[in-house]
């Protein structure tokens, strides 16, 4: 799914929603190729609310709130509104003072972006839990035992 | 009303619990075990869902969930507080369920060297057990059979000993980690694994899930649950009470154990009576049920005159190396214990600065997306470096011996209780000198190892906090009751009705993984009580 407004406003502002959606794409952009989409595209409102992390939203809204003062302190402009090179200068010194919500954040994003389908199928990979099929594996080449063979008894005796 | 007493009350429905309760059917006399936690249902284990790498309970800073490895995160109805972070370098890691901590293990299944048994007088440090491996062998078998022990023939670490089923397949990884071991001229071979390779026993075989840590929903792992438990429950005489946690031991006037007070699903307390009782809890669960259970005549707690209960606690130091290889290793994928295993600095060898040794484990750390995502770095180099680390990673973990010490123990913590209010375990554990020189060792090897096999980065974290699954010693075995709490064949050399089964009684630690040496001691515990059970008091 698009999502030009991934939060209800009823729980974001507009300016917060702007500053999420351009944190999400910061995090991790579109790939090069276009086969693998920004986490800015993969419905992170969505997660927030099955992964059950309410009690997360005022932490949210706190942080979008003090990243973008830290923009408008630095650069006199919103966050969404500075280049990609800005974002990426303010949200390095950010995370340099070890910022918990940029560290946390990062992590929820980590977890909603490689959960979600579109993302598992671009990497070739199957959109399944792993029971009941589970997975192959192939046997590996005993030959190479020979040497270890060889060698003989490495156990003392007692 | 006539009191209801039965013949033998096992607490403790784990590893050592169900295999000892199947031993003692023979006797055709009423056995009873009783459960904190519940039977599992593996249609809850995270394999079945697609989130199943959180829901492992990895990552309990953003989530919690029922799985986590620690009791204190988990938190659930079973489990109790240990306090292990005021005063330990050390997570202590356990489940409890109808199973025990097997429903949760790796399912690596080495047998201890004969050396272990004989560790002072071999190498002067500690003590020997009261027992050898000769005496433990016909119970390691035994047991073998009974879990179906996946593993291959011929490992020049070990006496010979049969295989019951093929070693796991192993995969690309294997080949090529098997090519730094052969250049580096170590011993490795293929792990024998508590993990059905073929149909078994009336279980299907394992098909890969990599999910072994958080219970196995093809139920191919071979956990207590579905292997001594199906098999006691069918005898007569056997039952299992579930949702019961023990908080004493009774005992009556002559000194003799006579029973357990303990509180049932609804936390009513209870009394149950017993002609014979059998603590199967693990070396933190066992050692807090006796200092629990203080009477005039045991004011130290139960079978302490030595003052030896909780002391000596041994937890396996534990260091880690990951090398990082070709693109198409799919090393993410399979069993995630150890596939492969290496002794060859197992024995002692003081030329390397430190007594006893340590074993190489290869394995497969599981949460693979999120184990590599969590670490890559954000913006346009993410996807690149992504598939750069994928699925790539092989990983070499150093299990340490690690040597008694007296100071290392589990006592009762003075505020922290359970749900029922039952005073909670305290760990004190430091590593030693010893151990700190050998995880050096360990880890400088774990690099040569990725070195030799062609990795093209290599990562290494040593002592590992969260490692704390081997939880052994705190009631040990030994002839002499001034410095030991069982005697020979796990009877308690204070209280002769009452037996410890479970990992509390090893004199040593080994530098492997103990669960066939737990199960295989609880048989032949069991066995000795049926040999003895004409004079079983004497």
């Amino acid at each position: 799914m698009t999502n030009k407004n991934i939060f209800p406003e009823d729980l974001l502002n507009p300016e917060q929603s702007r500053t999420l959606e351009a944190l999400l794409e910061l995090v991790i952009p579109k790939s090069k190729d276009g086969k693998l989409p920004g986490a800015n595209e993969i419905g992170f409102h969505e997660f927030i609310i099955d992964f059950n992390l309410s009690y997360y939203l005022h932490d949210l809204k706190e942080g979008l709130n003090s990243i973008n003062k830290s923009s408008i302190k630095e650069n006199n402009c919103n966050f969404s509104k500075l280049s990609n090179e800005q974002k990426e200068i303010l949200i390095k010194e950010l995370r340099l003072n070890e910022n918990y919500f940029l560290e946390y954040f990062g992590k929820l994003v980590m977890v909603c972006y490689y959960q979600n389908d579109k993302v598992i199928e671009a990497l070739g990979l199957e959109t399944r839990p792993p029971f009941p099929e589970g997975y192959h594996v192939d046997e590996m080449n005993f030959e190479l035992l020979e040497i270890v063979k060889k060698r003989g008894k490495i156990w003392r005796d007692a | 009303m006539k009191e209801d007493i039965v013949d033998f009350l096992v607490i403790g429905a784990g590893a050592s619990g169900a295999a000892a309760t199947w031993s003692l059917a023979d006797t055709g006399t009423r056995i009873m075990c009783m459960e904190q936690g519940d039977w599992m249902k593996q249609a809850d284990y995270p394999s079945n869902f697609r989130n199943w790498e959180v829901l492992q309970g990895w990552y309990p800073d953003l989530k919690k969930t029922d799985w986590s490895i620690s009791p204190n995160v988990r938190n659930l109805k079973a489990d109790y507080p240990i306090n292990d972070y005021d005063d330990s370098s050390v997570q202590i890691h356990n489940y409890n369920a109808v199973g025990g901590s097997t429903v949760h293990f790796g399912a690596h299944f080495p047998r201890f060297h004969p050396s272990d048994f004989k560790v002072k007088s071999l190498d002067g440090v500690a003590d020997d057990w009261p027992i050898d491996y000769q005496q433990l062998e016909p119970y390691y078998n035994l047991n073998d059979r009974i879990i179906g022990v996946s593993g291959l023939e011929g490992n020049p670490a070990y006496p010979p000993k049969k295989s019951h089923l093929p070693p796991l397949p192993v995969g690309k990884k294997g080949d090529v980690i098997a090519r730094g071991f052969n250049k580096l001229g170590w011993h490795w071979w293929p792990a024998d694994s508590a993990i059905i390779s073929q149909p078994y026993e009336g279980r299907d075989k394992c098909i890969n899930l990599s999910t072994c840590i958080s219970g196995c929903t093809q139920g191919a792992k071979s956990s207590a649950d579905v292997t001594y438990w199906p098999l006691a429950l069918r005898r007569k005489g056997v039952e299992l009470k579930t949702n019961c946690r023990v908080r004493e031991i009774t005992i009556n006037k002559q000194g003799m154990a006579d029973g357990v007070i303990y509180y049932d699903e609804e936390g009513r307390e209870n009394r149950q009576k017993a002609e014979v009782v059998i603590l199967a809890c693990s070396a933190i669960g066992t050692p807090r049920i006796l200092l629990n259970s203080t009477s005039q005549m045991f004011p130290n707690g139960l079978s302490n005159r030595s003052g030896m209960v909780g002391k000596h606690l041994m937890l396996h130091p534990w260091c880690r190396v990951d090398g990082y290889f070709e693109e198409g290793l799919d090393a993410n994928i399979g069993p995630v214990s150890c596939n492969i295993t290496s002794h060859e600095f197992y024995e002692t060898d003081m030329e390397r600065g430190f007594v006893r040794g340590l074993g190489l484990q290869i394995g497969n750390l599981g949460a693979p997306l999120l184990g590599t995502a969590l670490g890559m770095p954000w913006g346009a180099s993410h996807h690149e470096m992504f598939r750069k680390y994928f699925g790539e990673k092989i990983t070499v973990e150093m299990c340490c011996e690690d040597l008694p010490e007296a100071c290392n123990q589990v006592t009762l913590d003075k505020d922290l209780k359970d749900s029922n209010g039952i005073p909670a375990p305290k760990i004190t554990y430091r590593y030693s000198e010893n151990s700190r020189k050998m995880m050096a060792y360990g880890e400088a090897r774990g690099r040569e190892l990725m070195e030799a096999a062609g990795a093209w980065e290599i990562k290494s974290a040593t002592a590992i906090k969260a490692s704390g699954h081997h939880q052994l010693g705190t009631a040990r075995m030994g002839k002499d009751p001034s410095n030991s709490v069982v005697n020979e064949w796990g009877r308690s050399h204070d209280v002769r009705n009452l037996f410890i089964v479970d990992g509390s009684i090893f004199v040593t630690s080994s530098a492997c993984n103990p669960c066939s040496t737990i199960q295989s001691l609880s048989l032949y515990i069991a066995d000795n009580i049926k040999k003895n059970i004409t004079n079983l008091f004497d």
